[in-house]
């Protein structure tokens, strides 16, 4: 057991109420036409809907004989349209399928088959198929003429008890015997059962709406003045109203007639016959109806030779194909000549691109600049290219309009004109813009930052050091003192070095002057005051450093400290070693 | 009730036929507006804890009454957008919610019909379970979850159709 909420449903209906329904429906239409036939239980409306519907159906089925005739004729098949029509007007009666099926069916074979026996072998099998399996029978000619041009897969699809080696090994012939032995006879069968009868008696019902409508669609066209739809509208409504009001008359006539002592056994046509005076006038129109209506169909059955129609169309065609032939010579010869003029235009315009100097140089220059731009690298370059590039343009744009006027073409000197004053703004926008960058510039400018050590704040500095050392204020016209070299001070005789060096002592000139020291110890000082010097090296290097600390413990009472220290550190946790031990 | 839709199915064949991509998006925003209700439904399910022993599924079960499962019975709480075969009155379900197990419908609909059975009094005393929904369409757990969700769902189906519909009609136009 399962729960089920159903969201969204459609209703698509069952199979067997689709067959009910559809027989129904063919019934009720097959009884109502029936009866709208006879009209007598119908009023005007349901008469005036009949006849609509009858031309309707009629227009429909003229519509589908011409298209069959068209494609037959296409096909060169025209002289068998005549003897396809019957063939298709003796299946629907045969079988009860309709006119409006069969013509399609018969067109598709006909145009994949090209001839009409075949045509006609396949159309038999097709019902037969579609009889037996219940395909559509659009689908069935369908796989057939696909399978007679070669395409196998549409026929190995419906399910014939065709194999796919049958298709490949076997020839279109032998697959059509196969098929028309399989289901030889299922047409026939299908039309002799009780839904067949239906078919049929609906396939008769639509003929007689098709030869009704075609009645009053012949009638209405005799009756107009003009041929326009309006008017054969309302023609059909006054007609069908007039008739509806004859027809309610012979209903009360035919009832007083069968009252009439000795005429109570007529019926039909002969109670209608039986009317005086008017009976005859009705038969005299029923036999010119009879008669119009006959000449038309044997006019409909003749071949195109016997009509003289496929005369009159071949001299047509041949009249027609030879203009088409003289007028295609004749866009052919005028094409060519207007590819000479061009080839010969082009090439003068070459002629005057190569030798125009002015031209030549401008393009160079756009090249020139056209590269310059790909290596642009700020947006002050980019303008300069610009600009220039505007400008070759506006002498490109002079060029043009020296040009134009001395062609003294109105049209081009104003388009000239414009164009270079629509460069002309362009430069103009373009130097407002380089204005504003210079502007930019100059404020970027003041923004930079000044130098923290330069000439100038090193002599101020100066100048207020030497204030400083000397207490004096610099005089006014030199503001800056003079750089006074200092001599170095011996860090141990506590003298200045002399600056030029020793008398005696051959100094390096490479080397700084201080530096220049010899050896052992200057002025003959061998010691200072508790001081050794190191007889080998500069006399200014020779330092000794000794400390004296006074003693805290003796060897032993330190030796004891220390230990001790540790031991108390260890005790407390704070390790000096890793292994926790001196 | 379920909403009648007319073509619903002929959407669907001429969108698999000519557009795939809105073939598939079409079942995937109805799959998105149904997940909801699922989603409440199951957690209306109660655990195997809240189950009376003797209902609670067991190994070596050899009866036939259907034993309940709070993991199945979730499991089997579900929705499908394929169209179903027609029923017996020629409808065919577009978008529909299921509750598939046995003993999930079992606690659905108990007590509907005989709400003072031994089997529902045992039941009711071990925990409260709420019937919600009108006529047929009542029970306590998948009829509970669409009615608490007051139409959100069908809507959204409707909604899903119809933009597949327009957008259909888009791409062919």
């Amino acid at each position: 057991m399962t729960i089920l909420i159903d969201v969204a449903a459609e209703f698509t209906g069952k199979k067997a109420f689709k067959q009910a329904e559809s027989a129904t429906d063919k019934l009720s239409k097959s009884a109502k036409s029936l009866a709208k036939t006879f009209g007598v239980a119908f009023g005007t409306a349901a008469v005036l809907g009949y006849a609509k519907a009858s031309v309707k159906a009629a227009a429909a089925d003229q519509k589908a004989q011409k298209q069959l005739a068209l494609a037959l004729k296409n096909v060169g098949l025209e002289r068998d349209a005549a003897s396809a029509e019957s063939y298709i007007q003796r299946l629907q009666t045969e079988f009860g399928v309709v006119d409006d099926l069969l013509r399609p069916a018969y067109q598709t074979l006909a145009i994949a088959t090209k001839d009409t026996a075949q045509t006609q072998r396949l159309m038999g099998i097709a019902l037969d198929i579609s009889a037996a399996t219940g395909k559509d029978l659009s689908a069935v000619t369908g796989a057939l003429s696909k399978a007679y041009l070669g395409n196998n897969t549409a026929l190995s699809k419906l399910g014939v008890g065709i194999s796919k080696a049958d298709l490949k090994t076997k020839s279109f012939q032998d697959v059509t015997n196969q098929l028309a032995k399989t289901f030889k006879g299922a047409a026939a069968e299908s039309a002799a059962t009780f839904a067949g009868s239906m078919a049929k008696l609906g396939v008769a019902s639509a003929n007689v709406k098709e030869i009704i409508g075609t009645g009053i669609i012949d009638a209405l066209t005799t009756l107009s003045d003009d041929k326009t739809v309006d008017n054969l509208a309302k023609s059909m409504q006054d007609l069908a109203t007039y008739t509806a009001d004859v027809i309610r008359g012979i209903g009360i006539l035919t009832n007083s007639i069968k009252n009439i002592p000795g005429l109570g056994g007529l019926n039909g046509a002969a109670i209608v016959q039986a009317i005086p005076i008017l009976g005859s006038y009705i038969t005299l129109l029923n036999e010119a109806g009879r008669k119009a209506r006959q000449i038309a169909e044997v006019a409909a059955q003749k071949n195109p030779i016997q009509a003289g129609t496929y005369l009159a169309t071949q001299k047509k065609v041949t009249a027609l194909t030879k203009e088409q032939a003289a007028a295609q010579a004749k866009i052919l010869a005028d094409k060519k000549s207007q590819a000479i003029l061009d080839k010969a235009n082009l090439a003068l315009n070459k002629g005057t691109d190569v030798f125009d100097m002015d031209k030549i140089q401008l393009n160079a220059a756009m090249i020139n600049q056209a590269d310059q731009l790909g290596k642009v690298t700020s947006q002050a370059q980019l303008l300069a290219i610009t600009n220039d590039i505007t400008r070759l343009k506006i002498k490109q744009d002079i060029i043009a309009l020296e040009d134009a006027i001395a062609s003294k073409d109105e049209a081009a000197i104003t388009a000239a004109t414009n164009k270079l004053n629509k460069d002309l703004l362009i430069l103009g926008a373009l130097q407002n813009q380089s204005l504003k960058l210079a502007d930019i510039k100059s404020i970027l400018d003041t923004l930079l930052p000044k130098d923290l050590i330069n000439l100038a704040n090193l002599n101020e500095a100066i100048r207020l050091l030497t204030i400083i050392n000397n207490g004096k204020t610099p005089s006014v016209t030199n503001p800056v003192a003079p750089v006074v070299p200092v001599s170095p001070v011996s860090p141990i005789l506590g003298k200045p070095i002399p600056p030029v060096g020793i008398p005696g002592v051959d100094y390096n000139p490479g080397q700084n002057p201080d530096r220049n020291y010899s050896n052992g110890f200057p002025n003959g000082v061998t010691s200072g005051a508790g001081i050794t010097y190191n007889p080998n090296q500069q006399g200014d290097r020779n330092y000794d450093i000794k400390i004296y600390a006074n003693t805290i413990a003796n060897p032993d009472e330190l030796s004891g400290l220390i230990q001790d220290t540790i031991i108390r550190l260890n005790k407390q946790g704070d390790y000096i070693t890793t292994a926790g031990a001196l | 009730m379920p909403v009648s839709v007319k073509g619903g199915i002929e959407l669907r064949k001429a969108l698999r036929a000519y557009t795939p991509d809105l073939a598939k998006q079409m079942p995937k925003e109805i799959a998105t507006a149904l997940k909801p209700v699922v989603k409440v439904a199951r957690g209306y399910v109660p655990d195997n804890g809240s189950i009376l022993s003797g209902w609670r599924s067991r190994d070596n079960y050899t009866g036939k009454f259907p034993l309940f499962d709070s993991r199945s019975v979730k499991s089997g709480i579900s929705y499908k957008t394929t169209p179903s075969k027609a029923n017996s009155r020629g409808f065919r379900s577009l978008a529909r919610l299921l509750n598939k197990t046995a003993a999930g419908a079992i606690y659905e609909t108990m007590g509907r019909k005989t709400p003072n059975s031994r089997f529902v009094q045992n039941q009711r005393s071990k925990y409260a379970s709420e019937f919600k929904g009108q006529g047929k369409e009542q029970g306590a757990v998948l009829f509970r979850a669409y009615d608490e969700d007051r139409g959100a769902a069908r809507d959204g189906v409707l909604r899903a159709i119809e933009k597949a519909n327009s957008d259909f009609k888009k791409a062919t136009a």
